[in-house]
């Protein structure tokens, strides 16, 4: 495992320590002695190969699976199926678009606003601040079904991001969206460190990975293989892109 | 709290928007309400005005025909009579066509063959009464069932001895005194010709030996007309068939992950499964309204009887909401465990109508075979109709349902349990 940066002896905001987890029936564990830290206000990328780990290690980071071994501490604290403040303080930007397409953005906006406990004009604000920055202000009482895809990827982010989350959790959030809905997304996201959000960020886009991410960790077959910031790795192996790297780390054959 | 007002609103919304699912939800028992309990009004009233036409052809016109058709009606068959000039052959023709359903020919010199049978039976000897029995033909449209041909031969069977009963205690009533009076003279000598002898009259249409009174067990004074099991039935049908709606609603937010996103938030999963119950028992409650106006107003309107609500409408109000429970606790579980929505949709209607029919929703479970009433049991739907019919037609309250009520929470219960266990086990 290449390894370069090294954490201050302090509890980092998010420490995944060595988690295990096996589907009941899988021949071999999703997730096998994983293990990586993430600082607060940074982007932190996960990458890896179909079949790697990225997404139960996202459904872990969530709280909706519990590993077999190993621990996830947020701000030092055990993540758990019934944390409830854990789980304040986490957003959850799905791969898919995980809104209601029946219901309008704000409706949505609203509605998960407060599942997590706001209500009233602070609702309202934010909501709108969300609607305005996801660029959907003029469309805000319209049915979501009625969007493009890059209209509805910016309701999947605002979704998450509605309650101000301290961990922002992204599963490939800009997955066929066009290039304008892309630069939004992502500009967006670099915003969000600024104001004390850590994001975890899973990608197959390395250009992405590369212009967004303080930091990276690469999954195969469930265990890390990688973790550094990206100019350090690129330095270290002598890489001249992120996918290179990717590549050397992961192979070029198929993974599933 | 505010968690839960927001998902019962959303939930709320989300069926409001979903035009199909409204139509699936509403009118669908609404149509199945009407249609099933206009076609079975006359089939469950086989012994009341039914639509099967029976006709009397009265070909004696010695006025047993008319004897006939007014004492079939007490009896329960609306029978009518054919015109005097009715042709045999042209009626039979229209009952194999199926216009007719059971046609009775009363032969040419009926009257006067049962006369002739009365006063043949008066001989101590019996002679000639086989040789002069009346006969009554009774022709039926081959398409007609058996629990008809029954019902209209047993009754003609009924009129016709009672017929004959008359015209042999008129004959008998008649001859007596001769006979008595005969025997008197030949014992005591020619003065006992003046003697007087009076008998009983016992061809008077009261002077039946026998009275039979029908009744109902526990004197319930509502009969179980088509409108009084049907509405209640197909209501519990269409509740139950939330399953569906419900179903796609939960595999859809699955396949968007908005599952992964509501389980990812602080709110607490009972809250999330509750205030999703709770919706959708209010779509249930106002699909029972609706269905309750239509048998209470709509259908009598369409000539049938009106729906007669039971007293304790805290026990009825209990079974709804268990009934919706357990719908909904099972909505869940297709919810969880389909993969496709096609395995939901069909699944989910499947499931619920087979449930509907052993469960006694379409025939009653006591005209099913023993293997198919023993199976009866363990439909959910069979515990819910228990408790609706005992609601509804046998005027019992909650002490009497609450076993129903309580397999029906245990049934919901059990399906989210299995539906938690599943969530757990992840790949949700």
């Amino acid at each position: 495992m290449i390894s370069c940066a090294i954490m201050s002896s302090a509890e980092p905001f998010l420490l995944v320590d060595q988690v295990r987890y096996a589907y009941p029936g899988a021949s071999r564990p999703a997730l096998d002695g994983a293990g990586f830290a993430a600082a607060a206000g940074t982007i932190h990328g996960v990458l890896g190969p179909n079949g790697a780990g990225k997404t139960t290690l996202v459904s872990m980071l969530c709280g909706l699976i519990l590993p077999d071994s190993g621990a996830i501490r947020i701000r030092g604290r055990g993540l758990t199926a019934s944390g409830r403040q854990t789980r304040r303080m986490i957003g959850l930007v799905p791969q898919e678009i995980a809104v209601y397409e029946d219901l309008s953005p704000r409706e949505n906006l609203e509605l998960f606003g407060r599942l997590y406990g706001m209500a009233g004009a602070r609702l309202r604000r934010r909501v709108d601040e969300c609607l305005e920055r996801a660029g959907l202000a003029m469309r805000s009482a319209d049915r979501v079904h009625t969007f493009s895809g890059g209209m509805k990827r910016r309701v999947n982010l605002a979704c998450g991001l509605v309650h101000r989350p301290e961990l922002l959790i992204l599963d490939e959030p800009t997955v066929g969206i066009d290039a304008q809905s892309r630069e939004m997304i992502l500009g967006w996201l670099a915003e969000l460190p600024a104001s004390g959000t850590t994001l975890i960020y899973t990608t197959h886009y390395m250009e992405e990975a590369q212009r967004l991410c303080d930091r990276i960790t690469v999954l195969d077959r469930g265990r890390v293989i990688c973790d550094g910031a990206p100019d350090e790795l690129l330095a270290a192996g002598g890489h001249s892109s992120l996918g290179e790297l990717f590549f050397s780390l992961t192979g070029r054959g198929l993974k599933d | 709290m505010r968690a839960f007002a927001a998902l019962l609103f959303k939930d709320l919304v989300l069926v409001w928007r979903d035009r199909a699912g409204i139509l699936l939800l509403f009118l669908m028992p609404v149509v199945l309400v009407l249609v099933i309990t206009l076609v079975q009004q006359n089939v469950l009233r086989i012994a009341g005005e039914s639509g099967a036409r029976v006709v009397i052809a009265d070909l004696d016109r010695g006025g047993a025909g008319e004897e006939m058709a007014a004492e079939m009606k007490q009896l329960g068959i609306a029978a009518v009579m054919a015109g005097p000039d009715a042709d045999p052959g042209r009626l039979t023709r229209k009952c194999r066509a199926g216009a007719i359903q059971a046609l009775v020919v009363v032969p040419a010199g009926f009257g006067r063959r049962l006369e002739q049978a009365a006063a043949a039976a008066m001989r101590p000897d019996g002679r000639e009464r086989g040789e002069i029995r009346p006969e009554i033909r009774i022709t039926f449209d081959p398409a007609v069932f058996a629990g008809l041909r029954a019902a209209v031969t047993g009754a003609v069977r009924a009129v016709a001895a009672r017929i004959a009963a008359r015209r042999m205690t008129a004959e008998f009533e008649r001859i007596m005194p001769d006979r008595i009076r005969a025997a008197l003279v030949a014992a005591v000598g020619p003065a006992a010709a003046l003697a007087r002898v009076e008998i009983p009259s016992l061809s008077r249409p009261d002077a039946e030996p026998v009275a039979v009174r029908a009744e109902t067990a526990g004197g319930a004074a509502v009969v179980p007309t088509a409108v009084q099991h049907n509405v209640p039935a197909w209501s519990l049908f269409g509740i139950f068939f939330i399953v569906v709606p419900l179903a796609a609603v939960i595999l859809n937010e699955r396949r968007s992950h908005i599952f992964a996103r509501l389980l990812a938030s602080p709110v607490p999963r009972l809250t999330l499964a509750a205030a999703r119950i709770t919706a959708y028992a209010l779509v249930c409650v106002a699909q029972f309204i609706l269905l309750f106006a239509v048998g209470a107003w709509l259908l009598p309107a369409l000539g049938t009887d009106a729906l007669v609500m039971p007293e304790d409408v805290g026990a009825l109000v209990l079974t709804l909401l268990a009934a919706c429970f357990a719908a909904s606790g099972y909505g869940f579980l297709v919810g969880v465990m389909a993969r496709t929505h096609e395995q939901a949709a069909m699944f989910g209607s499947i499931s619920v109508v087979v449930a509907a029919a052993i469960g006694g929703v379409m025939v009653p479970v006591y005209a099913m075979p023993p293997f198919m009433r023993a199976l009866s049991v363990i439909s959910p739907l069979s515990w819910g109709l228990d408790s609706l019919l005992a609601l509804f037609v046998r005027g019992g309250g909650l002490a009497v349902v609450w076993p129903d009520l309580a397999m029906l929470s245990g049934f919901g219960l059990l399906c989210l349990a299995l539906s938690w266990l599943r969530i757990r086990r992840g790949g949700i």
